[in-house]
């Protein structure tokens, strides 16, 4: 089982891919930051069930990526009795260009997330079918479909 | 296109790895739980230590490098411990000050990093933006400026500089400051020359502290795809095969929850009139898909060459339009454990090539060294939900205790694929029942599809 040290360490080592991923997907630091916290100690509970610790890091992101989904799911809710949350935190996002943050940004969640792990992450089309629990042929949808989102966008710009 | 999109992100802000380090240090402050056989400690062993020497040192530091050894104990675990190494004479962390120039200021929220020319009174447009990186070695450093595009090689203020002028979009400028191992990433907008140097001039760097430094990015990855290897297992099983899994139970904090799922009925449609059309996922409005008397429209399934979505387009190399159909599963989870349990729909659509030997690979035209790919036959995404669940690109549903829940999805395939396609269960928590045939953890149950009413 993994130490307290070597935890500290392979998660740590991961700080940027969740703070992308967790951005994202909530576009709002705050949520982020609080996906990220409950992620690590899911992670930290149940380190025991990692059987290949090669695998630490998509294991590790995929944890964030549900806890993620919770948090969409909790907004859903509040946004559904009335109380709308925003969607968008305009002046949280982890782009240094503003130009191709908005495209970025402009792209459907799946999309986005899956060009953010495939050409910032640099997971594969396997890594990323095992993140998120997707075939490998929607990854290679998606890819395709978020460089033709892309061009178009940055093209209008 | 990697590189271009690595280019404009941002490391996690200090304030990010100040929440990463309190949630491990609350983690850590728990309780362990047992320790567990590992029954192939040494293979896992080696894994980690080629993993440790692949992680990136940002937080100790370049002044230390480290290595993780590994042994396993007794055979039920594996203890970690770290050693140090000596290495280059610079310091570990560092404080990058910015003087601002005339002109110019920070942008507020952005931790010293962006800088905007108050002329223009909007923040992000134009002005400076800086992002500080450090690379292990010199020749990490050297491939790096060496897959930037068209720069020009300069000094600036006494350090190695490149230069980056694009006719569009952010200039970019590195500087590398030597003494502390800090190569210096400013992208410049709408600025002059004089501007420019005026504002490099006002950047110093100074040792810092554990508590008080500059976050340094390490934009080289060196992460082997040797050590990402994947190992993928498909099996087919019996359409109807009830399958068992457990899921993480808050309660127990352990994968004890019970749930079986299991396909019930199979159809395959070319007209989608007689479907709910408020059950059509947000993403995939039956009113584009299909035409105004519900047969599904054709779709053009292309074979390109990928470019960067930037400075180079997809090539086309071929193309063809093709006739869709939908298929729909019914499917059936039961909640076996004694409370509410929340789960992701996780069945999805996949065409597979099977081989003689039995193995299965994927259909899709793919290259990845040339870059080729093609549209895949089935894009895998789901188009039909009934009931839905909440949220509009992800379905998580709520099932009682001791309760049942049925559901019908659907997903478009190419028409003459059909027959290669196969319904997947993609990793629902961890299959009990029937027990996969080996111990990867790439292992899909494969349903193969037919149509009950054919």
């Amino acid at each position: 089982m993994i130490d307290n040290h070597s935890f500290e360490m392979l998660v740590t080592a991961q700080t940027d891919t969740m703070y992308r991923v967790s951005m994202a997907m909530l576009k709002n630091e705050h949520d982020a930051q609080d996906a990220v916290h409950d992620a690590v100690l899911i992670a930290y509970q149940n380190r025991n069930q990692l059987k290949h610790a090669e695998y630490f890091g998509t294991w590790i992101v995929r944890i964030l990526i549900n806890v993620c989904k919770k948090t969409l799911k909790q907004r859903k809710r509040y946004a559904d009795i009335g109380d709308a949350l925003p969607d968008i935190a305009s002046r949280d996002n982890p782009y240094l260009s503003v130009e191709i943050g908005e495209a970025i940004d402009s792209l459907p969640p799946k999309i986005r997330l899956t060009v953010i792990l495939y050409y910032v992450e640099d997971y594969s089309v396997k890594e990323i079918k095992e993140v998120l629990r997707i075939p490998e042929g929607t990854v290679k949808s998606r890819l395709s479909k978020g460089r033709e989102l892309l061009k178009d966008r940055l093209t209008e710009s | 296109m990697k590189d271009k999109l690595k280019s404009v992100m941002k490391p996690a802000p200090e304030r990010f790895h100040y929440t990463v380090q309190s949630a491990i240090t609350e983690a850590t402050k728990q309780a362990s739980p047992a320790k567990k056989r590992i029954p192939k400690g040494w293979r896992i062993a080696i894994a980690v230590i080629l993993i440790a020497a692949l992680i990136p040192s940002t937080i100790f530091g370049a002044s230390k490098l480290y290595e993780l050894i590994a042994k396993p104990v007794d055979n039920y675990g594996l203890e970690l411990n770290v050693e140090r190494e000596t290495a280059a004479d610079y310091p570990k962390y560092v404080k990058m000050h910015v003087e601002v120039p005339e002109g110019f200021a920070a942008v507020p929220g952005t931790d010293q990093l962006k800088y905007y020319n108050l002329s223009t009174e909007e923040p992000y447009t134009d002005g400076f933006s800086l992002f500080p990186m450090r690379f292990r070695t010199e020749l990490e450093q050297k491939e790096y400026i060496g897959n930037v595009n068209s720069y020009e090689e300069r000094e600036m203020i006494g350090h190695q500089a490149y230069e980056v002028k694009l006719d569009q979009g952010w200039d970019r400028l590195y500087i590398y400051y030597e003494d502390v191992n800090v190569f210096l990433l400013i992208y410049h907008k709408d600025v002059t020359e004089k501007q420019l140097a005026d504002f490099v001039k006002g950047i110093t760097f100074t040792e810092g502290t554990q508590d008080n430094f500059t976050y340094l990015d390490w934009p080289h990855d060196e992460r082997g795809q040797d050590v990402y290897t994947y190992d993928e297992e498909y099996a087919e099983y019996p359409r109807d095969t009830k399958i068992t899994f457990m899921m993480y139970s808050p309660e127990t904090d352990d994968f004890t929850d019970r749930c079986t799922a299991q396909i019930t009925d199979v159809q395959i449609l070319d007209n989608i009139a007689e479907l709910d059309y408020d059950a059509f996922c947000p993403a995939y409005s039956p009113y584009e898909i299909a035409d105004q008397d519900g047969w599904l429209n054709p779709e053009t399934f292309t074979t390109y060459k990928e470019g960067d979505g930037f400075d180079a387009e997809d090539e086309v190399i071929g193309s063809e339009t093709a006739n869709q159909k939908l298929v729909l599963a019914d499917v059936t989870y039961e909640n076996l454990s004694d409370h509410d349990i929340e789960l992701f729909v996780s069945y999805s659509l996949e065409v597979l090539e099977k081989d003689d030997d039995g193995t299965f690979h994927q259909s899709n035209i793919i290259d990845g060294e040339k870059l080729i790919y093609s549209t895949p036959y089935t894009d895998g995404e789901t188009v039909y939900l009934t009931p839905h669940g909440v949220g509009d690109d992800f379905c998580i549903f709520t099932i009682p205790a001791q309760s049942s829940a049925a559901f019908t999805m659907g997903w478009r395939c190419k028409a003459d694929m059909i027959d290669k396609a196969y319904l997947t269960n993609i990793y629902q928590g961890s299959v009990t029942d029937p027990p996969a045939e080996s111990d990867s953890p790439y292992y899909t149950y494969l349903f193969k599809v037919t149509d009950d009413d054919r």
